[in-house]
């Protein structure tokens, strides 16, 4: 009985795996196919859809577009979020911490495209041109809930007497921060931030609707799938796919050496 | 400008409801060892912290060597802590760690490293230097959080409970090497501890509080032998504290009634009226056991009293037993080795001198 239990489970495990990255696998593979059309069957294969995509300088430049704005939508949302995550926890007796901590998480869980128009329409009445910096703010205003909870989670472990030393030893508030308990934030602030980054690389919803005339990566993919699915856009996003799985899993494992090593 | 270095000037400071230190008032002399004793809640570290300047006080001044800190931040006190988790920077090593208070005084590169290689040497850290907090043993710990306190060569130096987290073999090492620091150095230790032991091993003077007041405040010859309120009496050593109504006064002879048994006793701190509820502390070790048939009429003691020894239990150098004077009337009694072969019921002669039975 055991045993059987033990073998669905396994099987389970094997269906969903496959349910997982079979379409991730047909998108690969469909890169290497040597014909315009996607489908089987592959009769011929080619490395040319792949070379293409580093030889076209459209593809090139939104590429970087899109990692200037991972870059400076993360700095903001790592500076903002880690202010909010000091004040709620410095402040823990104060009255309205629910409702401030409520109100920070909520843009995570505004639908995409809500948030989107929302904010489409509130950069319209401040004036913000549609473009690099209404993208990196939108960005920033859905990245902030996330930073606050990693940050808050590792703050609420520091000793208070971390910070008290530091002042015994002639810190002010501020240096004592930025010396003791920044450090103490590293590990928080490196997970945070890389989730960041992959959260605004992928964002399709606000770039699109917070964009000016350059698209982003996920943007200019979608306005080429207009114009036909071919293999081209199965190598575009399979290069994007490896990149971003990599910054994942460098992350995750190095989040997971510094865990052993703080509890070592 | 006055010449102590320390002045507390009734002092308060309540939490909600509760007065953690009530009116305290006291003055600290440059290069002593105080310790501030207490049952945990008494407010003795409560007292350390408004001196360090993590709590400020709702009444009271402080002075620091004339000058009012009451309401200066930490960071612009000349007084450095041990804190109780010695709250070492894990991601600096021993070196930075010592250095960071000297850093932040902006000193000159050669002058920290003078300095930190200076206290290195003092406390046996020289080895250590590169490692991180974590690659230290308890003892080391709490040593680099010493030589980082004291560092910026601070006017008064606090100590919360720096020995609590460390086992008790290695504790009592400590407590000499603490104390030898502190002559060494010269600097004045303000030692907060739960550790009656402790605080007698290492202090020149104890504070004892309890309920955010002062209890006694003197040598720990002075607490042990002359404990001036019940509490002290019980919180430090072990004692008898007997209980009965005063009969007479006169100069250092103070005759009381202990449920018929008539003692002599010595007049303590407060003053007594005859007729009054006293008590008596009378420490174990102060009472003379013999067998019933030595002769003791020569013996200048004025206590005198025939009993039965009961529940001996040999601790090594002495023996602890209880003599029965009467029903419900026993002492706790100290035997030496030399003195009688204590076993469970022999009848035995008690002698105390009325200078070991203080009144409370």
């Amino acid at each position: 009985m055991k045993r059987n239990s033990r073998a669905f489970l396994a099987c389970a495990y094997w269906a969903f795996v496959v349910y997982l990255f079979v379409p991730l696998m047909l998108m690969v593979m469909m890169g290497f196919k040597d014909s315009k059309f996607i489908g089987f069957p592959i009769r011929s294969w080619t490395l040319e859809w792949y070379l293409g995509v580093f030889r076209d300088t459209e593809v090139l430049s939104v590429f970087g577009y899109s990692l200037l704005i991972a870059i400076l939508s993360t700095v903001l949302s790592l500076a903002i979020g880690t202010w909010i995550a000091a004040f709620l926890n410095s402040y823990r007796t104060f009255p309205g911490r629910m409702l401030v901590f409520g109100l920070t998480l909520l843009p995570a869980v505004v639908p995409g495209i809500i948030s989107a128009i929302s904010l489409r329409i509130y950069a319209r009445v401040l004036g913000i041109e549609p473009g690099l910096w209404a993208i990196v703010w939108s960005h920033a205003v859905h990245n902030v809930p996330f930073v606050v909870l990693v940050v808050i989670a590792r703050l609420s472990t520091l000793p208070p007497s971390q910070t008290e030393a530091a002042r015994d030893l002639g810190a002010d508030p501020l240096i004592a921060f930025i010396r003791v308990t920044v450090p103490y934030l590293r590990p928080a602030l490196i997970g945070a931030g890389i989730f960041c980054l992959l959260l605004s690389f992928d964002d399709f919803v606000r770039s699109f609707f917070l964009g000016g005339y350059d698209p982003t990566l996920p943007v200019l993919i979608f306005t080429r799938l207009h114009s036909g699915m071919s293999p081209e856009i199965n190598a575009i996003a399979t290069v994007a796919l490896v990149l971003t799985a990599i910054v994942g899993i460098w992350a995750e494992r190095s989040m997971r050496r510094m865990r052993k090593e703080q509890n070592a | 400008m006055s010449g102590h270095l320390l002045q507390l000037d009734g002092l308060r400071k309540t939490f909600g409801r509760t007065v953690a230190v009530d009116h305290l008032d006291m003055m600290i002399e440059a290069g002593e060892f105080v310790t501030f004793l207490g049952p945990s809640g008494c407010g003795k570290t409560t007292t350390l912290r408004m001196l360090g300047g993590f709590e400020t006080p709702d009444e009271g001044r402080i002075l620091l060597n004339g000058e009012d800190v009451t309401h200066l931040p930490p960071e612009r006190r000349n007084v450095n802590m041990v804190f109780q988790d010695y709250a070492l920077f894990p991601h600096l090593t021993v070196r930075r760690n010592i250095a960071f208070g000297l850093e932040l005084r902006r000193m000159a590169a050669g002058d920290i490293d003078a300095r930190v290689r200076e206290l290195a040497e003092f406390l046996e850290l020289g080895s250590l230097l590169e490692r991180f907090p974590d690659q230290l043993s308890g003892g080391q710990r709490q040593r680099v959080a010493l030589a980082r306190a004291l560092a910026p060569d601070p006017a008064l130096l606090l100590l919360d409970e720096p020995l609590a987290a460390l086992d008790a073999k290695l504790r009592g090492q400590v407590q000499q090497e603490l104390k030898s620091i502190q002559r060494r150095t010269g600097k004045t230790f303000f030692f907060v501890t739960h550790d009656q032991d402790e605080a007698m091993t290492m202090s020149d003077r104890i504070v004892v509080m309890n309920a955010g007041r002062v209890e006694q405040d003197g040598t720990p010859e002075e607490l042990y032998d002359r404990p001036a309120s019940r509490f002290v009496a019980g919180f430090i050593g072990e004692t008898n504290l007997i209980e009965g109504r005063l009969k007479s006064v006169e100069g250092d002879r103070a005759v009381f009634d202990w449920d018929g048994l008539t003692l002599v006793a010595r007049p303590g701190h407060k003053l007594h009226t005859p007729g009054e509820m006293v008590s008596a502390s009378l420490r174990p070790e102060h009472v003379e056991i013999r067998t019933t048939d030595t002769d003791t009429d020569g013996s200048p003691d004025e206590n005198r009293f025939e009993g039965r020894l009961v529940d001996p239990v040999f601790k090594g150098s002495r023996t602890v037993a209880r003599v029965e004077l009467a029903p419900d009337r026993q002492l706790l009694v100290h035997i030496d080795r030399r003195s009688i072969l204590p076993v469970d019921g022999t009848p035995v002669r008690v002698t105390f001198s009325s200078r070991h039975l203080s009144l409370i």
